[in-house]
This record gives structure tokens, sequence and C-alpha cells, in this order.
């Protein structure tokens, strides 16, 4: 009774979609190119990734159903995936907010230079980003060979007679891929923060001045960082996407698979088991890893929105 | 006052000091022995060459004729005792066949003593399809250096003129080059140019004399050796008053209808080699015949003729006896600011001494040529009706360049051994190695080399004003020769600058040394005639560029063909470079489409599309050139055709080495026939190795033996290793001990028998107990010397044959070290192999398996391997699996024998279902050993019970028992 009363009471009626569609016809229209795309190379390929995750699928041949024994396969009976996963883990753990926070530290320090040094700087932060596989690099550093730049020196200053093979061996693999990630991965959240910077409106300063911010630290606290939310959103993403996306740094690097598996992410496991040029043709079982990771950068995506809420408060 | 005074004085003092202290240190540089001049003794890798040889004895040059029959021969030395000399006849001569493994001597009496020029009477029978090759040695030794080797040409044809078979609007179809196979005579002469492409003297002692071929390459037919004086060249000047005296007369172009007579440069008349086959140039519209986006083979020659000793020869008929002009309608855009040279030779005689020299400059545009110098044209006497006028790439100008820079590399090489010898090749700054009292000579060798390198500069900028970029690297070298004869400190700073200066240098002289040059017609004509212009103004180019560049987006003629039949098409990828594609396209099109009635679309991919494409429907019927482990792992999957289901498969599989099959085969299935197979080869430096008279070692005890005494002296012994694969070398030394990787069908490793693991553990001491370098780029480091011996694929030779010209005929194969069981050398080694498959969603599997059989036989593969060197030269050598198309491949016959035995002792890979996981451990435990010096035993151990639990998840997969 009550509900029909409330329903008597409200008469708006929800219009139908189509009449809604028609209605703003001309965003939908504005929209629909991007979703067109969106839903066919974005969407649909992760539907599809993740129906397959529950077959075995050789690409030769049709796929199996086999339910879900992939999954239980890839957490009880692969040990090198949790290998992968902790590599994965240690270096979004630790590439992911130390190339946050420096970029946002850099950024904050470069945004008080005068503009024309300012340019310049961010033009050093950012070519790592810009340059594609320009990463490839420190192959030459950490070449094992002696005439590699690091051994070459270190012979060079007798710290070392042989040289070291840095990128064979597993107690370094990591410590370099995370070296390296460092450096490539500042750009892109620096330019943002830099951005961000750049928008907050200066006259808070002064009210804020005005109300009593005693110093720096409060001003960033409660002016700058709640001013630039969106940019810190934007950058946090994409530094936890690219940190746990890690895996033709890997491969480029350490080779394809890295000696004892020091350097194997999620990405060159999957990369592994799926890509066309891997013997292994296991379709299914890459998707399942696949899915694996699509949740973990949900899941951590999720948390860091938790967190960046609270900042300024 | 004082303090002023103070001031000035101490500024006097510190000035007096710091003169002296310059003095001082000047005095106490090093004392350079004193300079007297070039030693070519002092020289050990000998700078005997032809000029000194000249001079040695008196000048006597009798006009005297001796005929040797060479069938009365009277020694033969035949140590491989693979085939032997016998009389042959051919056309109603009968002459003495020499194999390319035998070395044969004639005795003869000369009456009077002095230089003779040798001529040879020969056939050049079938072989190789390479140049004869032959060193010479009179009474038992090389005259000099030059003589070592000297080349009988072959001469080739085309099949027909390219013009009788074209029609407008279509292709032209290239013709086959075919080897022409007659008596020939030729004089021994300089090939390459060194001495204007002279004929070489030889001296003879009175009384009797022994000459002998010495074997090298491609068998040969001899009837004569004839001694001889040939005729000494006259200037031009002295040859044009002897035609003006004898009544020759200059003729009026008027005779000819339109003024002059061409020849089209592509209907040449004979060649030295089937790489001069006629060209497609697209370059400008001037060009005759020419037509936009067809296929017009309307030139011969441009870079592919570069190789000094390559000769054209043409066909001129002309009208009446008399003395005509001739003009070249050339382009030399390959290479500014060079000149490239050709000898003349007209009915295959130099008419005179400015003949040998003819000079085509560096322009971007195609130009008349007409021959001549600053006085005005040439005039050259024609018989009455046919005459052949030849051209012949020589190195012209540049020979007193190249034969000092490359005394100078010989030189700098001995210095940089030496100097690595006593310091390493990483030598401390600090230290005093005292070069100059350890290498007595060096400071000989050092100014020897700056003294070529100067002479070869003052030449450089003598012929070519504008050589500036052309001499940078000489400048560079010549820089640091001049900082080393300072002091040797120096020597030990720069020394890795000095091995990349040496390679810069040998880069440099062999390409100074090449000579492109594009022919697009000939004419010859009387005085003041008006050619067809050869030139394009700046609009015309411009337009044509335009023309070309936008057109390229419609018309694609690369990989088109060019003849179509009735019957079924299929579609063949091949996974390589355009080169290659664009070669087979010409390979199929003369020698499958027409004959099989298949048409074949053939297309260039790369190894990633196969799997897409074949997912989607869209593949090929077959693909070339797939890597190793593909077949059995689709063909387990039935996505490629078991090959064994044809009839006629167990006779075809003989054309290949087992080995090279097995990477293809699982249980009884085959899935692919291999197309390339490669295998690991031990690489010596024999210059080196005679220098610290090593023994090649033969089995790896002998190499444990040898390490210590390389490694003294900085060098070392190079064993591959692949990061996260099999290492071949750790199979071959399974193979040698006996052991083998997997029980039957791949069910369970047998890595933990006793013999594999030996050989194992065996492979990871070179690493942990020996100080082998695990990392290192061999080529790199064979090419500087520092390691002089190496295990690698054979193919390898390609890249050292343009990557390391200045060692060239100084490195070998030699077979792979292996284990002494007994006194028995088990020296297996590993093969390494791409694939041709038939995909199973093909709708023409039967004339896919005839395509396959046809590009794996051996004419195909013969054609196809002689074309890729044909195109790219020597760096592009085939690897072929094909076994009588590998002999067909122009190998020196040393080589042949020594991978052809090496490739009787080799084993395959075998791929099983999941063995991508075998290679993967065996690295880890190998890498585990090597890193964290663990027990390499207990690693196999952990990793052996890893890979079986892989091995048995695939074969679940699969439903394998």
């Amino acid at each position: 009774m009550k509900v029909k009363n409330i329903q008597t009471e409200k008469p708006f009626v929800k219009p139908s979609l189509k009449k809604r569609i028609m209605k703003n016809k001309v965003y939908y229209s504005m929209i629909a190119p991007f979703m067109l795309i969106f839903t066919v190379f974005t969407i649909l390929p992760v539907l599809m990734s993740f129906l397959l995750s529950f077959t075995s699928f050789d690409m030769l041949q049709l796929p199996k159903f086999i339910g879900l024994s992939n999954y239980i396969n890839l957490f009880l009976n692969d040990d090198v995936f949790l290998i992968a996963l902790k590599n994965t883990l240690i270096l979004a753990f630790i590439t992911g907010p130390v190339s946050y926070l420096m970029a946002f530290v850099f950024a904050w320090l470069i945004n008080e230079l005068s503009p024309k040094v300012r340019w310049f700087m961010v033009l050093i932060f950012y070519a790592p980003s810009i340059s594609g596989s320009a990463y490839l690099l420190w192959l030459l550093i950490f070449s094992s060979d002696m005439y590699g730049i690091l051994n070459a020196y270190l012979i060079d200053l007798n710290l070392i007679n042989t040289p070291i093979l840095w990128l064979e061996t597993p107690k370094y693999a990591l410590f370099i891929l995370i070296i390296v990630q460092l450096w490539l991965s500042l750009g892109v959240s620096f330019l943002a923060f830099i951005a961000g910077l750049q928008t907050v409106d200066k006259t808070l300063y002064e009210a804020a001045a005005v109300d009593g911010i005693r110093n720096r630290w409060q001003e960033l606290w409660y002016i700058t960082l709640p001013q630039m939310k969106s940019q810190l959103m934007f950058g946090a993403v994409m530094q936890i996407t690219n940190a746990l996306g890690i895996g033709m740094v890997s491969v480029s690097l350490l080779g394809f698979p890295s000696v004892e598996y020091s350097g194997h992410t999620i990405v060159t496991h999957l990369l592994d088991f799926g890509s066309a040029n891997s013997t292994r043709l296991e379709m299914g079982y890459a998707s399942a890893i696949a899915t694996i990771l699509f949740v973990l950068m949900l899941g951590s995506n999720l948390i860091v929105q938790r967190i960046i809420k609270r900042v300024g408060t | 006052m004082k303090k002023r005074f103070v001031i000035i004085a101490s500024i006097l003092l510190i000035l007096v000091l710091s003169i002296a202290l310059l003095f001082g240190a000047n005095k106490e540089m090093p004392v350079v022995s004193a300079y007297t001049g070039l030693d070519y003794s002092t020289i050990t890798s000998g700078i005997n060459d032809y000029e000194t040889y000249l001079e040695k004895e008196e000048a006597n040059f009798p006009e005297k004729l001796i005929i040797i029959d060479a069938r009365n021969y009277s020694e033969i030395d035949n140590v491989l005792n693979i085939e032997t000399v016998e009389l042959q006849t051919f056309e109603n001569e009968e002459g003495l066949y020499i194999p390319e493994t035998v070395d044969v001597t004639w005795n003869f009496n000369v009456e009077e003593s002095g230089y003779y020029n040798i001529k040879i009477r020969y056939v050049a029978t079938e072989g190789r399809s390479s140049e004869i090759s032959r060193g010479i040695k009179i009474n038992g030794i090389y005259p000099f250096v030059e003589a070592e080797n000297f080349v009988l040409s072959r001469i080739w044809e085309d099949e027909y003129n390219v013009a009788d078979k074209r029609v407008t609007g279509s292709h032209d179809i290239k013709p086959k080059q075919i080897e022409k196979i007659i008596w020939n005579e030729e004089t021994v002469a300089d090939n390459v140019g060194y001495y204007s492409g002279k004929s070489y003297y030889f001296y003879f002692n009175e009384g009797l004399n022994e000459i002998s071929f010495i074997q090298d390459r491609e068998p040969v037919l001899i009837s004569e050796i004839t001694l001889f004086q040939d005729k000494a060249d006259k200037s031009y000047s002295d040859v044009y008053q002897n035609y003006l005296d004898l009544g020759y007369k200059n003729i009026s172009s008027d005779i000819f209808e339109n003024g002059y007579y061409e020849v089209q440069g592509e209907n040449s008349f004979e060649k030295s080699t089937a790489i001069l086959s006629p060209t497609a140039n697209w370059s400008s519209y001037k060009i005759v015949p020419y037509e936009k986006f067809i296929m017009r083979y309307n030139t011969i020659g441009g870079n592919i003729w570069r190789i000094a000793g390559d000769w054209i020869s043409w066909e001129v008929e002309a009208p009446e006896s008399g003395l005509y002009q001739i003009t070249f309608k050339t382009s030399q855009n390959y290479k500014q600011n060079i000149v490239s040279s050709r000898i003349l030779r007209i009915n295959g005689e130099v008419p005179f001494e400015e003949a040998r020299n003819v000079s085509f400059n560096y322009d971007s545009d195609w130009q008349n040529i007409t021959l001549g110098n600053e006085d005005g044209a040439y005039w050259f006497y024609l018989e009455k009706g046919t005459n052949e006028i030849s051209l012949q790439a020589t190195i012209g100008i540049y020979n007193n360049v190249v034969k000092k820079i490359e005394y100078a590399i010989s030189l700098l090489n001995q210095i940089y051994r030496q100097v690595v010898m006593i310091a390493g090749t990483n030598p401390d700054q600090y230290q005093d190695y005292m070069f100059n009292q350890r290498i007595p000579e060096l400071s000989n060798y050092i100014n020897n080399s700056i003294d070529f390198i100067e002479t070869a500069k003052a030449e450089m900028q003598t012929i070519n004003k504008k050589s500036s970029s052309l001499i940078a690297t000489i400048d560079r070298v010549l820089y640091q020769l001049n900082k080393f004869s300072e002091s040797e400190k120096n020597i030990q700073i720069g020394l890795n600058e000095l091995d990349d200066n040496i390679s810069a240098l040998g880069t440099w002289v062999t390409s100074i040394s090449e000579q492109p040059l594009a022919v697009d017609l000939l004419y010859i004509h009387g005085e003041d005639v008006k050619l067809p212009k050869a030139t394009t103004n700046f609009f015309q180019k411009i337009w044509h560029e335009l023309v070309m560049l936008f057109g390229s987006y419609g018309a694609n003629t690369s990989l088109k063909s060019n003849v179509e039949v009735e019957g079924p098409t299929i579609t063949v990828w091949i996974m390589s470079g355009r080169d290659q594609s664009q070669l087979l396209r010409q390979i199929i099109d003369e020698q499958f489409t027409l004959q099989n009635n298949i048409n074949v679309e053939l297309k260039l991919v790369t190894t990633s599309a196969l799997l897409p494409a074949t997912l989607s429907g869209n593949g090929p019927d077959v693909a070339i050139g797939v890597g190793q482990n593909i077949p059995v792992n689709w063909g387990i999957r039935n996505a490629v055709v078991d090959l064994t289901t044809f009839p006629d498969y167990e006779i075809f599989s003989q054309n290949f080495h087992e080995s090279a099959v097995v990477p293809f085969a699982f249980r009884d299935s085959v899935y692919a026939l291999p197309d390339t197979h490669d295998f690991l080869m031990t690489f010596v430096r024999t210059d080196i190795a005679e220098e610290l008279d090593i023994k090649i070692p033969e089995s790896w005890d002998e190499v444990i033996d040898l390490v210590p005494s390389l490694q003294r002296q900085y060098l070392d012994y190079y064993l591959p290793n692949t990061k996260g694969n099999l290492s071949t070398l750790m199979y071959a030394m399974i193979a040698q001990n006996g052991g083998s990787l997997y029980e039957e069908d791949g069910k369970r490793t047998l890595l933990l028998e006793e013999n594999a693991m030996d050989a194992f553990i065996d492979f990871t001491t070179f690493f942990s107990d020996f100080g082998f370098e695990i990392s290192a780029n061999f080529a790199n480091r064979f090419r500087s010397g520092e390691m002089p011996l190496g295990i690698f694929n054979y193919s390898l030779y390609n890249t050292l044959s343009v990557f390391a010209p200045e060692i060239k005929g100084q490195w070998d194969f030699a077979p792979l070290p292996g284990y002494d069981k007994d006194g028995v050398i088990h020296n297996q080694s590993t093969s390494t192999v791409t694939g041709t498959v038939i995909l199973e969603q093909s709708d023409e599997k039967y004339a896919s398996w005839q395509f396959l059989k046809w590009w794996l036989g051996e004419e195909a593969q013969t054609s196809y391997g002689r074309g890729m060197e044909a195109i790219l030269g020597s760096a592009a050598r085939y690897p072929t699996a094909n076994l009588d198309a590998f002999e067909n491949l122009p190998w020196s016959a040393k080589d042949f024998l020594i991978l052809s035995k090496q490739r009787e002792n080799t084993v395959g890979v075998p791929t099983v279902p999941g063995d991508y996981i075998i290679g993967r451990y065996i690295d880890n435990a190998f890498r585990a050993t090597i890193n964290d010096r663990t027990n390499p035993r207990d690693n196999l151990y952990e990793y052996a019970t890893k890979i079986d639990r892989e091995l048995e998840r695939k074969r679940e997969e699969f439903g394998l028992d």
C-alpha cells in the first residue's frame, strides 16, 4: 500500500532509454565513435579473455571448456607463477610508490624554478618516457662483457677483476629492473603533477596565509594537494598500471626467460604461455594469468583511490 | 719596492724552473730507435710482392716460345685423395683434367734464362660455377705473393637477348645465365688491378725448370701451358701514328644511318660471372628501354659490377674497317667521389696503354662517356664485321693506395697482436711494459706503417682534390700512429682504439677497391656525332621522381609472377629478407611454375604473422623458413601436414642429413623438411696459431691443456652458451659423451644418466674452473685476435667475410673438439635448422608437396644459394640443408671437405611436447652453478625433476600415455 502511495505521490516516470537517447542524441552521437572503438578493442577482448580463461585453447584447435582448472593449476601447481607474482609485487611496491613520490617531489621543486629552466628540466624528466625503447641503452651499461660500460669502469677503477654478469646473475636482476623502471616511469606522472601544480589558484595561498597557514608543509597538504586531486589520481593510476605491467623491460634487459626466472613478472609469465612466438601455445592458461593481473590492478586502483580521497583531511 | 722585487724574482724563478722542467722532460722521453727507412725484411708476413720480384733478377725477356703439353706432367700431389687427374677429351682435344684437390707439377727445359709470361689453354669444366683459382709455384716456391692465387675465368652468357622476348605492357623475363664451356686461353695476369691488369712475368733459369699448379678451387681441364712474351703496351700516340702509317682512316659518322651504331648494355655477349645478368633500372627515364612500373631489364652492371676482375663484353658490327670512337652511356652514382676504373679490350687485346685505365667519374645522373683524353676522343681500330669490346673492372688508379694500405693493415695487426700478448687487451695506463725492448721491431713497424699510410694519403689527394671525406679514416689512423711513435706509453692508452682503427682501415680499403658501374648503351661512331642525350635537367628529374613516388602506391611489381598457368594456385610465405624473396620469385618463375603447372603466390611476412594468420584461416599453403621447434608443436596440434603421408617422402628425405630432420620428427611423423642446416665448427686464426705454435685441439682435454698458455698471453678460447635456451655446445657434448636428452618420445628426461650428467659437469667446469668467458662478442674478438680460437655455427663465415675483410685468408674451419674415448675422438656437432612446412588448412596439399619437393631439391637450392651470393656477395653464403646443393655452392675444396666431414657427425635436437622447458632449466642449472658456485650435480637433480613434471603436464594435455 505504502509503495503504491509513494508512486502516486511521485508522478514522475523515468523516461525509457530510447526516449532518453533521442532527447540527448547529440551527446550520444558524439560519444558513439569512442564507445564503439572502446567496446570492440577493449571491453570485448577483456570479456573474451575472461571466458577463455576457463578453457584450454592452443590457437590452432577449438577451445575446450575445462572449468576452473587453469586457476587451480596457476595457484597450486605453478611455482614459476608464484615467483612471477612475488617479483611483480616487489617491483610494484617499490617502483610504484617511490617513483610516485619522487615524481611529485621533483615536480614540486621544479615548479618553483623560472619558466625556462623548468621547461628544460621537464624535458629531461620526461625524455625517458617518450623515447620508446631508449631503455635499451641500459643494456650497454649493464652488459656482462668486460666492455660493458659499468664493468669497464669498475675494472678501470680496480674494484673488480673479472666482469660481473649483471644481467645473468639473479641477485642483481631485480635491482637493475627497479632502477630502470624508476628511470622510465618518472615521466608521465611527473608531467601530470607539473600541470596540476600550475593550475592551483594562486589566490588560495594568500587566503590561506591570512587564515593562518604556518609553513610550506601545511600549504602543501591543505591547499596544493587537494587542489590537484585529479592529477594525483591520474598519476597513481598510471603508476600502478605501469608497475604491475612491467614485462617488456624485463624481456629486453634480462632476456626471456631471465636466468632462474629472476626477472620473471606476471606479464612475462603471460607472454611465455600466450604470445604468438611462444611454443607453449596455452592461450587459456595465459588468459587466466591475464585475468588475475586484471583483478590485481583493479584492486590496487581501488585502494589507491581510497587513499587519495583522504588527502588534505 | 721590495715587494715588487720579490714578485718579479719569484716569477722569473718559476719561469726558469718550468723551462728547465719542460726541456728536462723532453730529454727523458723514451728514445725511439733510429728509423732507417723502409725495411721489408723485418716484416714477417711477407711483402714479397711482384714489384720487388721483377727487380730481383736481371731484366732479360727472351723472345722464345716454350710449349708444355699438360698431359705430360711429372708429378702430382694428391693428399686428400678424393679424385685424381685423368686425361679427358673435349671437342676433339685431349687435356689433363685437374680436380680442385690435386697439385700438379710439370718439368721442362728452358734454353735462355729470363722473364716469361705464362698462357694456359683450358676448359672450365663444370664445377660449382665459381671462378677457377690456383696457386702457381716455380721450382717449388711461390715467386711472389700474388702468385699464390691466380684466376682462370669461366665464361657466361644470357640464354637469350632480353629484348627478343619483350612484350609491351608486361614484365620482362630475366634470361637464365648459361655457362659457355669452350676451349679458352688466358694469360696468368694481375686480375685485381694492382699492376694495371698486366700479365705476370715469371723468371726461369736456363736448364730444367718445374712449374706447379697448387690446388685451390674448382676443377679445370688444361691442354697446354705456354711460356711466351706478351705484347708490350704502347702509348696511344704511338699506336695512332702506327694506324695512320698503315693507312687506316677515321670513320665519318655518315656511314651509319643515324650517325652511330648502338648496342644495348644488357645485350652482352659474354661475361665473367653469372652475377652480371641484365638489371632493371628506373633511375632515369632516359634509360633505353624504359617503361614506368614495368620490369624492364634495361641495363647491365651497377653495384653488382664492383668486384675487380669481373668483365663484360659486347659485340659490335663495324660496317667497314677503320678507326672509330667509342662512347658508353653509363652511371656511376653508387660511390661518391670515387672514380670507377675499367680496362678496355678490343677483341681480347688492350689496344694501348691508356686503355688499361678508363675512368668513369661519380655523377648522380647518366652520362655519355666518350673514351679519350684532354686532347680529344681516342680512335680505335675495328675490323669490318663483328668485333668484341669488353670492359673489366679494376682497382685502376687506386692500385697503389690499396696496396699500401693493405701492407699497413698487416703491420698494424702485428703490432696489435704483439702488444696484446704482452699487456693484454686492457693494459694498465701507468705500468711500464717496455714494449720497445720486448718487441725489437716495434718502432720499425710503426714507422713503416706510417710511411705506407702517408704515401697512400698523398696519392688519394692527388687523385681527388675533394677527397677529404674519404681520407678521414686514414687521418685518424695516422694521428694515432704518430702518437705511438712519440711515446710507447701511448700504445697502451690507445690500444682499443687501434683495434677499431685497423678494422676501419680494412673496411675502407674494401670499399675503395670496389668499382661499381652501370652501362645502358654502347655506341661506336665517327667524329662530331650527335648522340641521344643521357642527362635530365632538374625539372625532369623532379617530375620523374614524383611520378615514381606516387605510382609506387599503386603498382607493386616486386613479388608478382611474370608467368601464369592453368593449374592450381598455392600461397607461399617466406620469412626472410626482401632480396631473398625476390630471388625466390625469380627462380620459381624460371624453374617451377611452367614445369609443374602450378601457380605460386609468394609473400614476404614476419615469423610472428604465421600463427594469427593460421588461427583466422588466412594462412598460406606452404611456409618457408620456420623455426626449429614450430613444426612438431604445430604438428601434434594438427596444424601442419605430416609429410610421411606422401608416398615418395622416404626417397625425398634422403636429400638431407638425418640430424637435420630430427627436430621436425615426433613419433613416426615428420612435420617439415629442412631448408637450412647449420652446425657448430671450430674457428681458428691460422696466423696466430702459427705464431704461437698452437696445435688445434681435437679433444676437450687438449682444449683444457691449451687454455693456460693462451690465457698467459691474454688470449681466450670461445665457447658458446645461450641464455635461457639449450646451449648447442652443451648438447653436442652430451651427444659426444653418449648421453641423450629424453627417453623415447620425450616421456622423461635422461639428463640424470651418467653420460649426460658428466657432459653437463664438464661444460660447466669450463666456465666455473677454467675461466672461459661466459659473455663475449666472438666475431669481434676473433677479428681482433683476442680469441684466436672459438666454436660457433659455421654460418659465421658470412659475417666474417663482410665484417672482417682484413683477416681474409687468415682463418680456417676446424672440426669440433670431442671426447677422446680409447683413442677415438667422438666429436658430434649440433645441428640448427629451419624448415619448410605445409599447413593443414591448405586445399592444395598435393601441389604444395610438389612445391616443397622442388624448393628443397638440388636444382632450386643451388640456384637460390648461388643467386643469393650473386646479389649480396659471399656474405650471403646460404647454409642449405640439401646435401647435393651444398656440394654445388662455391666453397673451397678444403672448407667443403671439413664441413661435410663434420656434417656427417652432427646430431639434431629432438622436439617433444614441452621441450622448451629443458633448455630453460638446464640453463638455470648451469647459471646457478656459475653464479653461486654450487654443486652442478645437485642443481641438475633439482631441475631434472622440474623438467619431468612439465613434460608430464604437456603429455597429459595431448593425451599421450
